[in-house]
């Protein structure tokens, strides 16, 4: 008789299901190519939001004018100790994000919970997490072990399960994949070890590799780079057929002796056809890099005119201190500026590469080198306003102390770095010229936020003591702030779902959906009607 | 070289540096401006010694709480709920959850400090916030001790023991300073062990007085428990601390103790010098449910049936709602807000009387409420504009069952919650009769309730939203989703002419207010 008996949290726990996920699970879960290529406003089905990685929206219900009236709508605390560091997707009105071994699935107009999946692992790096992607009714997800997991988005089981790379050779995987046609392009991590980059395209359905692309050659080969990890997912242009993506330091990372030259493709970026993952061009950011300045940083794919002509380009605020415009059809370079302080090249090659001061490398002695490690920015996304024609980035003017230690070998690190003093500033720069055309500083030690832009002028980021900023996409002028606790390491995406615009932020533990107060947004749908 | 700073220490010292900037406002919180809070101060638990939880604060409003958006909010980053009440003192709010606290600004939510120091024995079921007294603050442990740390920075003055936890005891709840009494409570239900409240010199630590609110433990015929493990409130004028107390142990089997085991489920009036009992009333006579009477003893100075009273309310655990002349305790009104079924009715003194067939069986007994009660710590809150007292409550059955095999010794017995829900109900103190009711889904909210003059209900729904409703008739007029569990008090405070409302929910602190410019044309 006792057993029979259920307790109430059984029965509270049996209603929630039911409660919760029976509604839900008669809305279609299905992503097709066409939705990526051109998302609706009520989804953001990629990492980036879009294949372009300006993330910029087209929404217009916050403006500058209704900012300062932005609320909660809700929050969703994860209740785990990590950081969270993703992007979450949103499809059908449904969010996915992630922490290290964790995906949530929440309702986008309510924040509550759909499922959770949660896969503890042990081996592998536990850094962070930048999200899944998603292919019909299918998510994709890394993990620190380095696979590759599918599960269905309705409830979170698995279908799959494939190894990316060999995660007892060092690597670890963080990133959000990034689905192009049938392809699920995953990419790895991995620093401490002379392990080659490389990036892997699956079969969504079957989990079958279809390419590898190596970013280096394989370890081991005296005189020859390893390293040029792919932790950041990158961009594709639908009409040249071409995938970016941005390249990790070299390995050793801090002793270049043992890998003389340019080390490509390391802390470069790359332009692969995404059906057979062969090098269409390269570009390196830091030819010979002796500081870890990865360049995996948004290859963002802006149409334009660049100083009277129309241009295909791609841009890059890179780690390294330097803003690349280059003519994505063929890499070649439109403009090379630094957005911060640096000291560490003689000048700018004819191919827009800086060239490393053989001086600044770390040395025993110590080298005093702006940027630091953490570079002028880092994996935090972003943003082009097209209106504007401004390039809107989350930098970091530091300084550091760069050793080398030889003692140390030729083996992962092999150095030593120091950060001595850095602060935040969002530079909003003008990509014809490289000027830095206004500039926000956001405090101390720096800020961890990505960027959005929306269409009516607002530019949405974090500062070092947490607080959430919307600023004027003119003029950096802060318009509205509101404390969220704890770092915001994540970049914000945007929204509208039932005529409400939403606006999404991580920071700590807890995702924080903002939008106008309800009234508002109904009196302003209600106008739009009249229009 | 190599020793150069990280940045991480450079960010450490420019913490610092912040911190010291804050540490220039004066934390001295005198006994007068306990007894007299300003709006810009929630000195004590409940806000004041009156435990009514009523803001005199008018600056959100029915018409403009729809734009209430959030000005900051905390992340302790600790898988504990926040169960506790902040405290507010200087622009400083003083909160914890077990075996922590935190100093954070009120008007921004920055951190000042954090004290963490982890303990292993003892129950770290929840915590409900500190005392001030001075400078100083009072912190009791899951290990039953009382700790005195000081305001400014969190470091510890002294260390006392309130009660043995290798016996049961443990603490959880916020003292409660009266003049130079700081006045602790203890629990503990698994022991059969006396409950006692103990008052403690605020600056050496010393034992002033102890009040035990049961015999010694193996006296024949007679009960242990009646732990005292929520704050009580205070009367002033009639100097007299008023305080619930727990349920008798053994917990659901009573054979070994008949009669009402006095004073558990109680009401008590004591003294604050000396702590000698006043007078009493048992709320749960006999209680074999587990039915603590420890819920906020509200004090409310009022008309009742066209005479002004000094009136003593509660809704209780069993079901009741009760009110009391407070000055001896004598009933004025017992009502039920809720489904009950264990009491054969009301004797002369107003206590229920239990039905002996309602006592847990062998064979199972189908009872309302179930064991967590027709309410719980969860703070009620007094609105004298409508004259509604306001409870989070949870209409709920159980099925209990005797087990005799397990003895007489500890909880003794077994039961099962089988269905609740959640309800805020408003009730009119002269009758009893619920005036409106405003469900807040299955299973039930642990919010508390707190209400202003502007006419606003804050609360919380079992879904984790944090809501503001219409006083005079239980509307919502406002909510939004906080991502946990709502198992606290809201607060509300005005600091450089902003009205603050702080809830938590699971690990998070939550300050609401309006925006910056609705308050500059407000001020205009």
């Amino acid at each position: 008789m006792l057993q029979s008996l259920n307790y109430k949290r059984i029965l509270a726990a049996g209603a929630l299901l039911i409660a919760a996920s029976a509604p839900l699970a008669l809305i279609a879960q299905n992503l097709d190519s066409d939705q990526l290529l051109h998302p609706s406003p009520g989804t953001w089905p990629s990492y980036h939001g879009d294949y372009t990685g300006k993330r910029h929206s087209k929404l217009t219900q916050i403006t500058p004018q209704n900012v300062e009236d932005l609320s909660l709508a809700w929050a969703f605390q994860t209740n785990q100790p990590a950081q969270i560091k993703s992007s979450p997707l949103l499809v059908d009105g449904i969010l996915y994000f992630t922490v290290p071994d964790n995906i949530w699935a929440v309702d986008a107009r309510s924040g509550h919970l759909l499922w959770h999946f949660h896969h503890p692992t042990t081996e592998g790096d536990h850094i962070g997490h930048r999200g899944v992607a998603m292919y019909k009714g299918w998510l994709y997800f890394t993990t620190p072990d380095a696979h590759l997991m599918s599960l269905n988005a309705k409830d979170g089981t698995v279908r799959w399960d494939k190894i990316i790379a060999d995660v007892k050779q060092g690597y670890w995987s963080t990133m959000a994949p990034l689905v192009v046609h049938d392809h699920v392009i995953a990419g790895i991590g991995g620093d401490l070890d002379n392990v080659p980059g490389l990036l892997r395209s699956f079969d969504p359905d079957t989990g079958a590799l279809q390419w590898e692309w190596d970013a280096t050659g394989p370890g081991g080969v005296p005189g020859q780079t390893t390293g040029g990890t792919t932790w950041i997912t990158g961009t594709y242009d639908p009409e040249l057929n071409l995938l970016y993506w941005g390249t990790g330091n070299p390995t050793p990372v801090l002793n270049g002796n043992p890998r003389p030259g340019d080390n490509p493709w390391t802390c470069s970026i790359v332009a692969l056809n995404p059906d057979t993952g062969k090098l269409v061009w390269g570009f390196i950011a830091s030819p010979h890099d002796t500081h870890d300045w990865d360049a995996v940083e948004i290859p963002v794919l802006v149409d334009a005119d660049f100083h009277g002509q129309p241009r295909k380009m791609l841009m890059q605020s890179s780690r390294n201190g330097y803003f690349f415009v280059l003519d994505r059809t063929n890499g070649k370079s439109l403009l090379t500026v630094p957005y911060g302080p640096v000291n560490w090249a003689t000048g700018i090659d004819k191919q827009g590469r800086p060239i490393p001061n053989p001086d600044k490398d770390p040395k025993p002695d110590g080298r005093l080198i702006a940027p630091d490690e953490g570079g002028m920015t880092n994996y935090r996304s972003p943003s082009f306003d097209p209106k504007t024609g401004l390039f809107i980035v989350d930098a970091h003017p530091s300084w550091s102390i760069y050793f080398a230690k030889p003692a140390d070998g030729d083996y992962g690190w092999a150095g030593a770095d120091y950060g001595l003093w850095g602060k935040g500033v969002i530079e909003a720069i003008d990509y014809q010229t490289g000027k830095i055309r206004w500039s926000h500083q956001v405090g101390s030690g720096g800020s961890g936020a990505g960027v959005l832009t929306t269409d009516s002028g607002l530019t949405f980021t974090g500062d070092s003591t947490g607080n959430i900023l919307a600023l004027d996409s003119t003029d950096g002028k802060t318009l509205w702030h509101a404390g969220t606790g704890a770092d915001m390491q994540t970049s914000p995406i945007t929204y509208e779902l039932d005529g409400r615009q939403y606006v999404l932020s991580g920071s700590g533990g807890v995702m924080f959906a903002w939008a106008l107060p309800k009234a508002m947004t109904t009196s302003e749908t209600a106008n739009a009607i009249k229009h | 070289m190599l020793n150069l700073p990280h940045s991480a220490l450079v960010l450490a010292a420019a913490t610092l540096l912040f911190a010291g900037a804050c540490s220039l406002a004066a934390q001295n919180l005198e006994p007068s401006q306990i007894a007299h809070p300003t709006a810009d101060s929630w000195p004590l638990y409940h806000g004041d010694y009156s435990g009514k939880r009523h803001s005199s604060l008018t600056q959100i409003t029915p018409e403009n709480v729809g734009k209430l958006s959030l000005g900051w909010a905390f992340q302790t980053n600790q898988p504990s709920e926040i169960k506790s009440s902040p405290l507010l003192v200087d622009g400083i709010l003083y909160f914890t959850v077990p075996d922590h606290i935190w100093a954070v600004d009120a008007r921004s939510g920055h951190m000042l400090w954090h004290y963490n120091k982890a303990t292993t024995e003892g129950l770290h079921i929840g915590h409900r916030g500190l005392a001030m007294y001075k400078g100083w603050l009072y912190y009791v442990t899951p290990d039953a001790h009382l700790i005195s740390l000081n305001a400014k920075d969190g470091t510890v003055r002294w260390t006392k023991e309130i009660a043995d936890v290798s016996k049961g005891y443990w603490t959880t709840m916020a003292p409660l300073v009266i003049r130079n009494h700081v006045i602790v409570g203890v629990s503990g239900d698994f022991d059969n062990l006396t409950g006692y409240l103990r008052c403690f010199d605020p600056d050496t630590g010393a034992v002033q007085w102890q009040w035990n609110s049961t015999p010694p433990v193996g006296t024949p015929n007679s009960t242990t428990g009646g732990m005292t493990w929520m704050t009580g409130t205070y009367d002033p004028d009639l100097n007299l601390i008023y305080w619930g107390t727990g349920n008798p142990t053994p917990v659901l089997s009573a054979r070994t103790r008949p009669g009402n085991d006095e004073w558990t489920c109680s009401i008590v009036a004591l003294n604050p010098d000396t702590g000698k009992l006043v007078w009493g009333f048992s709320a749960s006579p006999h209680d074999t449910h587990d039915w603590d009477a420890v819920e906020t003893p509200v004090l409310v100075d009022a008309d009742f049936h066209g005479q002004p009273k000094k009136m003593l309310m509660q809704t209780s655990r069993n079901g009741y709602f009760f009110v009391l002349d407070r000055t001896n305790g004598k009933s004025l009104l017992t009502s039920t807000f809720g489904p009950t079924n264990w009491a054969l009715g009301i004797d002369k003194k107003g206590q229920p009387i239990p039905n002996p067939d309602k006592e847990p069986k062998p064979d199972g007994r189908l009872i309302a409420p179930d064991e967590g009660g027709l309410t719980n710590y969860r703070a009620p809150s007094f609105d004298p504009k409508n004259g509604l007292f306001i409870v989070d409550a949870h209409p709920s059955w159980s099925l209990y069952f005797a087990k005799p095999a397990d003895g007489d010794y500890g909880w003794a017995g077994a039961d099962y919650g089988l269905w609740g829900k959640g309800v805020i109900e408003a009730i009119d103190y002269q009758t009893g009769k619920i005036r409106w009711s405003h469900e807040v889904g299955e299973g039930g909210s642990g919010a508390g309730v707190l209400t202003t003059d502007s006419g606003l209900t804050i609360t919380g729904d079992s879904t984790g939203n944090m809501l503001v409703l219409d006083t005079s008739n239980g509307k919502t007029l406002w909510h939004a989703g906080t991502g946990g569990s709502i198992e606290s008090s809201p607060i509300v405070y005005e600091l450089d002419g902003r009205e603050y409302i702080v809830t938590s929910s699971s690990g998070v602190l939550f300050a609401w207010a309006l925006p910056h410019h609705l308050i500059t044309t407000a001020g205009r």
